[in-house]
């Protein structure tokens, strides 16, 4: 999967850069200038060695192409998706993986350019494509 | 187990436990969290439930010494890099964290007795390293201590993944804070590393970092004026140490030995309520007419002129089944009116051959229902809840067999165990006095066993949601939980009540019921259509986390 997100991401960020990210999935964002409420299926973080969170990627995970966003996907990954700099998130309730958390509160920036849909066609050994979110996407299945 | 049952479980007993030591609960947000808050520090933690699954997460402590001065930098309101207001409740700053707290993990959680596992170990770690972590870091040249450490491993002090002091770039002006309070010898050193790392995050231009000069420059003003009040070479170290062992002991000594286990509650004994002191309020929906004397007798009156001269047949088999019904109510009254009533179903109504008691909630209301038939044949029928909101959206709904909308249905039935089922049928074949005595003993039982866990549960849509989606997930159909005369009207209810939750998923479990009406259930389909169409106007009436 790291290999197709690398190529998704336009070989920007190769396997090994990816393989220093935290993983958390299942993670409640609200959109900060609307309050909108998403639940990010994959939040993919990196923080530096200052320990300042730096990157954020978000991989929604769908069955199919065809699978539509829910509602509140739709709004969030299009504010995101629409957003200039990015677009401000707050953590909605703390989580956490392997030893470190989101807290609470937190706030994180998602760039247009880290958002992304991975499907398998409902097959667990089947072929995984990775796309770009783009807001022509979410806004075509909003409308 | 769900998630809201473990809940339920884990906070009765850290309530039990922790409260008598000062501890407050906070519940109403989706992870509950606990907060000690005594003149010196306070301490907060939280954690999180789902399916089979039990999360703590980071025990934070604040020193009031320390963050004192962090509130005169940054003002009484804000959190760096959170959008969190501080109420000085459950959102406060804090100095410190344990990560080590949450590390410590339910696994996989599947019986009552797996979360009493779980609670026990959690005390363990609580009255020991919890205890421990606390008294060490009051003693703030210990804290200064792990900082050096710290620093001679190059690792920062509030780092994302490592870090032990709490904040972004806040964490910077606490670690001065502290050294100050300690008169540590090398408070100039960490003074010029902390300006370092802030001229770094003026290049690197972080969003989070983006104060950090100006509350620097604030606390460079302040920190001249902070007093020590420790030394890191203090000979008094020892009995300072047992002075804050024996003040933190206050709130970290059990009341009980934490192994103990919940007492069960102790079975109680069936006795019959006496005829003569059975509310009578059930008995007079039989007759509501006959409630006053006066209009007894001349009911009797009309009785005795209409069927004495009429049909004296009839009137002979229409006594005859009143007099079984009356019977029948007599008995459930002695058995059933004084439980139902003890868990507050105090409400009693008819609807036709279906009487019912009521317990109100902010919902909607509880119900538990039974019906006499005109030969006094009883049928005890699942309690349910009845959520007013679900059921008058149902109302705007057409579809084939659609009940009336009466008060005795509910939205979600709680199924009868297999041996109320079972004595529904052998008083269905035949109603004696002895069987039907046999029903309601059993049904006495299921309400005295049953009742305060079904009006708690019921009642909370949260935990109504996750048992629909503990269903789904396990394919078992949504059908069993639901009332509805046919199965196709049981999944419309489900899929209303969804709505209302404002489920991140609804389009999907939407999609996945009209696929199988399609299959199967063709009739429904323009009712869904019409769910459809209401979509737009069905606003969330449920809070529900998932």
């Amino acid at each position: 999967m790291l290999n197709k997100l690398s190529e998704a991401t336009g070989n920007r960020l190769s396997v090994e850069e990816l393989k220093q990210y935290q993983v958390f999935t299942e993670v409640p964002l609200v959109v900060n200038a609307e309050g909108g409420f998403m639940k990010a299926d994959i939040v993919l973080l990196k923080a530096s060695s200052d320990g300042e969170i730096i990157d954020v990627i978000v991989i929604e995970n769908k069955l199919s192409k065809t699978t539509e966003f829910t509602a509140r996907q739709k709004e969030g990954f299009y504010a995101i998706a629409k957003s200039k700099d990015g677009c401000e998130m707050t953590v909605h309730y703390t989580v956490k993986c392997e030893g470190v958390e989101l807290s609470k509160g937190q706030t994180i920036k998602i760039g247009k350019d880290k958002i992304y849909r991975i499907h398998d066609h409902g097959e667990s050994n089947g072929p995984i494509e990775i796309e770009k979110i783009t807001d022509r996407i979410v806004n075509v299945k909003t409308h | 187990m769900l998630g809201s049952e473990i809940r339920k479980m884990v906070l009765r007993r850290l309530d039990a436990e922790l409260k008598p030591l000062g501890w407050k609960a906070y519940k109403s947000g989706h992870n509950p969290a606990y907060v000690l808050d005594t003149r010196y520090y306070k301490v907060f933690f939280e954690m999180g439930f789902k399916e089979g699954w039990i999360g703590f997460f980071y025990l934070e402590m604040a020193i009031k010494d320390v963050e004192t001065y962090i509130t005169e930098c940054l003002g009484p309101e804000r959190i760096p890099g959170f959008s969190l207001t501080i109420d000085n409740k459950s959102i406060f700053r804090k100095t410190i964290k344990d990560r080590n707290f949450s590390n410590y993990n339910g696994g996989v959680v599947e019986t009552v007795d797996d979360v009493n596992v779980v609670v026990e170990h959690f005390f363990d770690y609580f009255f020991g390293s919890t205890k421990k972590f606390v008294e060490t870091n009051l003693y703030l040249p210990n804290i200064v201590r792990k900082m050096d450490e710290f620093t001679s491993l190059e690792i920062i002090w509030g780092d994302f993944e490592k870090g032990f002091l709490c904040g972004i770039y806040d964490s910077y002006l606490r670690a001065l804070t502290i050294s100050k309070l300690c008169n540590d010898p090398l408070y100039n050193e960490k003074l010029d590393y902390v300006e370092l790392r802030c001229k770094i995050y003026e290049e690197k231009n972080y969003p989070h970092y983006k104060d950090f000069r100006r509350d620097f420059e604030r606390m460079k003003e302040i920190l001249p004026t902070i007093e020590p009040k420790y030394s890191m070479d203090s000979p008094n170290e020892e009995a300072e140490m047992e002075k804050i062992r024996a003040m933190v002991a206050k709130n970290f000594t059990p009341v009980s030995a934490p192994t103990e286990k919940p007492k069960k509650k102790a079975a109680k004994k069936f006795v019959p309520t006496p005829p003569e002191q059975v509310n009578q309020e059930l008995l007079s929906l039989l007759n509501p007419e006959r409630i006053s004397k006066e209009s007894r007798s001349l009911q009797k009156q009309l009785m005795d002129f209409f069927f004495g001269k009429k049909d004296n047949n009839a009137s002979k088999e229409k006594t005859e089944n009143a007099q079984l019904q009356k019977q029948t109510i007599e008995i459930v009254g002695c058995y059933l009116d004084a439980s139902l009533r003890s868990h507050g179903f105090c409400n009693v109504h008819r609807n036709k051959n279906v009487f019912y008691y009521t317990r109100p909630t902010d919902v909607g209301n509880l119900i538990f229902s039974f019906t006499v038939g005109d030969n006094g044949r009883l049928c005890i029928n699942p309690p349910s809840i009845r959520l007013d909101k679900v059921e008058e959206w149902m109302q705007k709904l057409f579809y084939p067999f659609k009940p009336g909308n009466f008060g005795c249905f509910g939205t979600f039935t709680l199924q009868l165990p297999k041996p109320l089922d079972e004595l529904n049928d052998v008083v269905k074949a035949s109603a004696t006095d002895e069987n039907i005595k046999q029903l309601c003993l059993a049904t006495w039982q299921f309400i005295e066993d049953k009742f305060d866990d079904f009006a708690e549960n019921y009642s909370s849509p949260q935990y109504l949601w996750e048992r629909l989606c503990a269903y789904s997930k396990k394919s078992i159909s949504w059908e069993r939980l639901l009332f509805g005369v046919t199965p196709p009207e049981r999944v419309l209810r489900g899929i209303v009540f969804i709505k209302l939750c404002n489920d991140n998923d609804f389009e999907d479990k939407f999609d996945y019921v009209e696929t199988i009406f399609k299959k199967k259930a063709n009739d429904f389909l323009p009712a869904l259509e019409e769910i459809k169409s209401l979509l737009p106007e069905m606003k969330k009436e449920y809070e529900v986390c998932s």
